[in-house]
């Protein structure tokens, strides 16, 4: 029989189901979250990653080659032995070595942990935009220049071992094929790609791509290329020399290829380009999965080999570092453990803690007969305060969740209780800032708006006398005038492009 | 035969036997017995003629416990009675000459005895007669004998009308006898020698409204809390010759009393007042009724008031709201009380010690002892009794009745909401209440079957003071697929200062036999605006939900193949020419949809969602159509509309015109499944509009008009009291219906219910049978209700029932060319066809 009946908990609101749930992509590269986000004076002009753990990253940025921490992020060291503009510094394969070309033709290798200058490739005349190790031997370097050479470096000797001479054409970028040792593929601004046999002084083939090479890249298996030119990216069987398929996603010059190496997921294929997008595509189809916006030009853009961080620099020098924060501490963990793993397990005695704690958490096996437990009612605190029936209280404690849906639910219920108004009319300055930043994040969202809407009319109505007094609260108000504002504008140019849609699918019915 | 049922509970104070094996309800005119062991009811006593009030049980000595099964019973038909209740029969009558509002009968002990008391009554009195002289008050009296006289003649013809079903004129309104303005009530308390029957001369006191009296349990006192004082009387001697001689004190709290209560040791006095606080005074009454040598040299230094006769006050103050019932344990140490909050509070007097049983969830309205002593039954405000053992508070037993209406907020007086559902063949209703509850009643059985919370809230109580009268939250609309299988239910919440309001549509489905109904999907704010009608095909699985906000939405359950569920979504809206949309109804073979668009009614097809045609009722620019209706088995279409000239209008749809009108106000239409009938629930009066929304003069007594489609004329017409605001519903006639009511016919069986969810079912159709035994008008009263319709609208109304092309013809309009253009525009000839009937139309006017 019915009596008194308990108390019914305020659960989360429940909001129906996106129609198009995010990607398994989308949700792979929202887990990036932003680490630095750093200045740099001038252009970062490159990024490489450490091959090796914990996968440091080297920027090149003006005259300096910076060495940031792969795992705090933070600067390591700091390289500035050219009197020019430096370029391309990279690390050899092992990452005991760092090597940067730079304006005036001078190769330079430094010593990754002391940072003395090792070796000096002189040779180019003009700049050299692009350098790398070879990755099958520690011993050699190719490099373009923009006077049209490619040059084969013997690094012990600093010589030059072959020079190839056939692009007519700055070359500012190549890619080693993994593959088969000693083939490389440079593209040059005479819109070629060049394959070169290091064994010979002459290109082994050819393709043309049409547009200035910003970038070219081998896939793992040695017989597709990518390569970047103009706004295209153009996918090649180097085999049969033909163009498979060719990407046309960017507005701009695509400034930087890269593929990401298959720890998790399938390798996905990433372009970053002048117009500011990164773009993720599907290496299988190639549709693209997910994009990114950066604020400006993006030059530079490099993944680390286990797919964790992803480092972006740009025109304006900004250099974005984003991280997956689960995997960092998944791979704090392993290393732990890795090094205790050596440690026996310890027998428990009564002197240790855990000692008392043992078999709290055995679980119950399947013949095991159950006792139910007469748990408390598990409450949250908006909950003990309705039942107290402090509203402001209450709605401060569902702010205080920072979850969109537990605010809603506790907002409706004090409307169904009528006691929204005097909520809000109760709040003093610093809860009021609390109600404002939730509702300037909230307000144009539109899950929440048929609320919130109406809600910051009543907080307007209720609580404007407390809005002269404070500038604080004044700048949250502000802030949120900005949030609707742009919300308007959003709504309007969607509108004008419905409309413009509109004509458009209306001739193409006609 | 008739089948009644549906009462209030919790309307007046019960009372339990001597043996406390039955407790005896008000319930209306009747008082029912009902048994405490198995919570039904075993008899019923018949025979008031308006509403019971209060209940004495008569008691006995310790050892004829059993044996006394007697009580007084007084009423607002101006009598007392005396009732043998296991029997059920009638002992005594006598009439007192006023409306009784109260009655106490202080040690109502031996009725064998010649020595049978006094009984004190707190009477309604008319208010002009305060004014009026000696002799205007044995005018009066004469009149009310008259009056009784009158109401003699209808309790031989068996007219008890706990509900009505008496015909117009002869319904016993003072306004109508005396002829003399009605102003209220003021109270009066009177003594009555139960021996002679006769009213002691004088009365005990006067007060502004009539109020409630409470007895002692020992039969030494009586108290009444009257607005700004508590009065308490010695019960006097039965000799007693005049009122002034009863010894009386009075004691005067701060603030305006609800209720008060004595202590079984006659010592304390407690009374409670609107703010919640409860004032307890102890040693009442020692100085007047005890003799002054009693307790000569105890000084008055330490009283709490000078002017009250009582040694000291205690307040204590937990409720924060108006307190409705206090009570005392047996032993006098705890006193109970509860009010509005919905929790019962159990005080320790000495300590001040509070203990709780919150979350009830609905307001108090009396606490009573039981012979138990541990046993308290809570009258509770949403029609049940609920029987606490105070030792482990908990509820042993729970009786539920139907339940109230919800007091719908004012802002939403406009919406038509459903007031009751045929859940069952069986005979379930599904009836919505108070805190968003869809109970489900079992009317046949007349017991509580089920109910559903249609979304998980608290209870809540408002605080009237700032003005905050209604719910924040109503269950507006129920429907059920023919099957019930499918629940669809649309709850409303209230916005607050514009904040959070809008209406939520659910979808539950039935899962187990257990448990009613399972929430399948829930739509918040389904439309912009509210939801103002809800259907359910006949056959499918589509709603159709019409809003505020100008359209209508086709609900479709949709199979997942990939997942095996179903799924409600929207498959499509409609909306015409922006007008409201205020009423939906499917035909029964599922074919059409009728939506009713503010003045017009747009036919759709549900299934290829096409507009199939515009019925535009002439003549009628302003009003709305409120509700809808498919005459199942042939052409028509029942439309009622309301506005300055609200109208019933029945349609042809084999030829898409007015079949014939009425210009009644409709309550409520119900079409009889079988077909070839159907009732309408329409109020005598015309409600008049004024700017601000309110209306004025509503009689409460309605019409239960039976229709065939094809003719204007009623087959039959029942008048029906406190109609206004009611219900009525055809019940398929199942074996189970005709078994309840006694029939075999295979007609279908109506059911009525009133404002205050009393109903009764019958076979409408049945000639022969002594019509509606007791609670409908019998069967001669039918010709005179034919009369009174007839009277009303056959001959004052302009719009007679015509035939469309007369009707056209008859219609005045502003506009010279009348309705020829009043049609949507795809229906419309073309216009070189109309262009010479617009030209005669001018030609015309200038010729006049």
């Amino acid at each position: 029989m019915e009596a008194a009946s308990s108390y019914v908990p305020v659960g989360k609101k429940q909001l129906p189901k996106s129609r198009n749930p995010l990607t398994a992509d989308s949700k792979f590269w929202r887990r990036f979250k932003s680490r630095i986000v750093d200045e740099q004076k001038f252009a970062v002009t490159c990024v490489d990653f450490c091959p090796v753990f914990p996968h440091d990253f080297v920027v090149t940025a003006s005259t300096r080659v910076v060495v940031y921490d792969g795992a705090s992020c933070q600067v390591k060291k700091t390289i500035s032995r050219f009197t020019d503009l430096a370029y391309s510094g990279s690390f050899r394969p092992d990452g005991q070595l760092i090597m940067a070309g730079g304006e005036t033709g001078l190769i330079q290798i430094f010593d990754a942990n002391s940072r003395i200058t090792l070796r000096q490739l002189k040779g180019h005349s003009r700049a050299v935009r692009w350098v790398r190790y070879s990755e099958s031997d520690k011993l050699h370097v190719l490099s373009g220049s923009d006077d049209n050479s490619v040059r084969w470096w013997d690094v012990a000797s600093e010589e030059a071992v072959v020079k190839f001479q056939e692009h007519t054409d700055y070359v500012r970028c190549g890619s080693y094929n993994p593959a088969s040792p000693g083939i490389w593929v440079t593209g040059s601004y005479d819109h070629t790609v060049r394959m070169w046999d290091t064994r010979t002084a002459k290109s082994v083939s050819l393709l043309q791509h049409d547009k200035p090479l910003e970038d070219v890249l081998f896939f793992p298996s040695g017989s597709l290329l990518a390569t970047a030119g103009g706004n295209m990216v153009k996918i090649w069987d180097v085999v049969a020399g033909k163009v498979l398929t060719v990407l046309g996603n960017h507005q701009k010059t695509v400034k930087k290829l890269k593929l990401t190496t298959p720890s998790e997921s399938e390798s996905r294929l990433l372009t970053a380009s002048l117009d500011g997008l990164l773009k993720v595509f599907d290496i299988e189809d190639f549709k693209v999965v997910h994009a990114a916006k950066y604020p400006g030009p993006i030059l530079a853009m490099d993944v680390s080999p286990s797919c964790t961080s992803l480092a972006v620099g740009t025109a304006s020098g900004l250099l974005s570092v984003r991280q997956r924060k689960s995997v960092i501490s998944e791979e704090r963990a392993t290393q732990a453990l890795e090094v205790s793993g050596q440690e026996q397990k310890q027998v428990l005695r009564p002197s240790n803690f855990r000692y008392f704690l043992r078999g709290a958490a055995e679980k119950a096996s399947d013949d095991d007969y159950v006792l139910g437990s007469t748990k408390r009612a598990l409450r949250q605190e908006h909950d003990w305060l309705l039942l107290k029936f402090r509203y402001k209280d209450a709605l401060l404690a569902a702010l205080n969740t920072k979850d969109p849906t537990v605010v809603v639910a506790v907002i409706e219920e004090l409307v169904a209780r009528k006691g929204l108004v005097q909520a809000f009319s109760n709040l003093e300055v610093g809860e009021l800032e609390i109600l404002l930043a939730f509702l300037t994040k909230h307000v144009a969202s539109p899950k929440y708006s048929r609320l919130l809407v109406p809600a910051a009319h009543s907080v307007f109505d209720t609580c404007a006398t407390s809005f002269a007094a404070s500038q604080s609260l004044k700048q949250q108000v502000t802030k949120l005038k900005y949030a609707v504002e742009e919300e308007v504008r959003l709504q309007e140019s969607l509108q004008s492009f419905q409309g413009m849609l509109q004509t458009l699918v209306q001739a193409a019915v006609h | 035969m008739a089948l009644r049922g549906g009462s209030f509970f919790a309307d007046k104070q019960p009372s339990f036997s001597c043996d406390g094996r039955f407790l005896l309800v008000c319930t209306g005119c009747t008082v029912s017995v009902l048994s405490v062991a198995t919570g039904l009811r075993v008899a019923e006593l018949q025979g008031h003629t308006d509403r019971v009030t209060s209940i004495v049980v008569v008691k006995g000595l310790e050892e004829a416990k059993s044996v006394l099964t007697h009580a007084w019973t007084s009423s607002w038909d101006k009598t007392i009675r005396l009732w043998n209740f296991t029997t059920a029969t009638q002992i005594t009558v006598i009439d007192v000459g006023y409306k009784v509002v109260s009655m106490v009968i202080p040690g109502a002990s031996s009725t064998l005895s010649d020595d049978k008391g006094v009984a004190f009554l707190s009477v309604a009195w008319d208010k002009e007669v305060i004014t009026s002289n000696v002799q205007a008050e044995q005018e009066q009296e004469s009149e009310s004998d008259e009056e009784e006289s009158e109401s003699d003649d209808k309790e031989e013809s068996g007219g008890e009308e706990k509900m009505g079903g008496e015909a117009e004129t002869k319904i016993p309104d003072t306004t109508v006898i005396r002829k003399t303005e009605f102003r209220g009530y003021t109270g009066r308390v009177l003594l009555l020698h139960i021996a002679s029957q006769k009213t002691v001369e004088g009365h005990l006191a006067k007060t502004s409204l009539p109020r409630v009296l409470v007895a002692s349990r020992k039969g030494s006192f009586v108290g009444m809390a009257d607005s700004a004082k508590v009065w308490v009387w010695k019960v006097p001697a039965p000799s007693v010759g005049y009122c002034s001689e009863v010894q009386a004190t009075v004691l005067h709290p701060w603030q305006p009393l609800t209720v008060m209560a004595f202590d079984p040791t006659e010592t304390l006095v407690a009374a409670a007042d609107r703010r919640g606080l409860i004032t307890v005074w102890k040693n009442v009454g020692e100085r007047t009724f005890y003799s002054s040598d009693y307790r000569r040299g105890k000084s008055d230094s330490g009283r709490a008031d000078a002017n009250d006769d009582a040694e000291s006050r205690t307040t204590y103050h937990w409720h924060h709201k108006e307190v409705a019932c206090l009570s005392f344990t047996a032993d006098g140490s705890y006193l109970l009380s509860g009010g509005r909050e919905a929790v019962f509070v159990m005080w320790h007097l000495e300590t001040g010690n509070q203990r709780f049983l919150p979350r009830l969830g609905t307001p108090f309205r009396y606490i009573t002892s039981a012979p138990d002593p541990s046993v308290f039954v809570l009258s509770m405000a949403d029609n049940s009794l609920r029987f606490l053992n105070i030792g482990s508070m908990r509820m042993d037993r729970v009786i539920f009745g139907i339940k109230p209406y919800v007091t719908c907020p004012d802002t939403l007086e406009w919406l038509n909401v459903t007031k009751v559902a045929l859940h069952h063949v069986h005979g379930t209703v599904a009836v919505p209440t108070a805190n968003l509850i869809v109970q489900f009643y079992d009317v046949l059985l007349d017991k509580h079957a089920n109910q559903i919370q249609v979304s998980p809230r608290n209870f809540v109580s408002f605080d009237h003071s700032r003005g905050d009268f209604g719910q924040s939250t109503v269950v507006t609309h129920v429907a059920f697929s023919v099957d019930a299988s499918v629940m669809v239910t649309v709850d409303l919440r209230v916005a607050e200062a514009g904040v959070g309001g809008g209406s939520f549509l659910k979808f539950w489905t039935k899962s187990s036999e257990h448990i009613p109904y399972t929430l399948h999907t829930s739509v918040d704010s389904p439309h912009g605006g509210e939801v103002l009608a809800l259907a359910y095909h006949p056959s499918k699985n589509i709603a159709v939900t019409c809003s505020r906000a100008n359209d209508f939405k086709l609900w479709v359950q949709t199979k997942n193949e990939s997942k095996d569920t179903h799924n409600w979504r929207c498959s499509a809206t409609g909306s015409y020419k922006q007008k409201r949309m205020h009423a939906a109804a499917f035909s029964h073979d599922g074919t059409l949809l009728a939506v009713a668009a503010e003045e017009l009614i747009t036919l759709w097809n549900p299934l290829s969602n096409t507009l199939v045609c515009v019925l535009s009722i002439p003549g009628a620019f302003h009003e709305v159509v409120g509700m809808l209706s498919f005459v199942p088995k042939c052409p028509y279409l029942i439309s009622a509309s309301f506005g300055k000239q609200p109208q019933l209008t029945v349609w042809n749809l084999s030829t898409l015109s007015v079949w014939w009108s009425y210009q009644v106000e409709v309550e409520g239409i119900t079409v009889d499944p079988n077909g070839g009938h159907f009732a309408v629930l329409a109020s005598s009066h015309t409600k008049r509009y004024h700017k601000g929304g309110a209306e004025v003069k509503r009689n409460g007594t309605a019409q239960v008009c039976l229709f065939k489609p094809e003719s204007p004329l009623p087959t039959s017409v029942w008048n029906f009291k406190d109609g206004i605001g009611g219900a009525l519903l055809f019940l398929p006639p199942t074996e189970e219906v005709n078994k309840a009511i006694n029939a075999s016919s295979s007609e279908s069986k109506l059911l009525i219910l009133n404002k205050h969810r009393e109903y009764v079912i019958f076979d409408p159709y049945s000639e022969s049978n002594p019509k509606p035994a007791s609670k409908i008008a019998a069967n001669a009263a039918i010709e005179d209700a034919l009369d009174t319709f007839n009277a009303m609208y056959l001959t004052t109304n302009t719009s007679k029932p015509i035939a469309q092309h007369d009707q056209l013809s008859k219609i005045t309009s502003t506009q010279p060319w009348g309705d020829l253009l009043n049609a949507p525009s795809h229906v419309l000839p073309s216009l070189t066809d109309i262009g010479q009937q617009i030209l005669e139309s001018f030609l015309q006017k200038k010729a006049q």
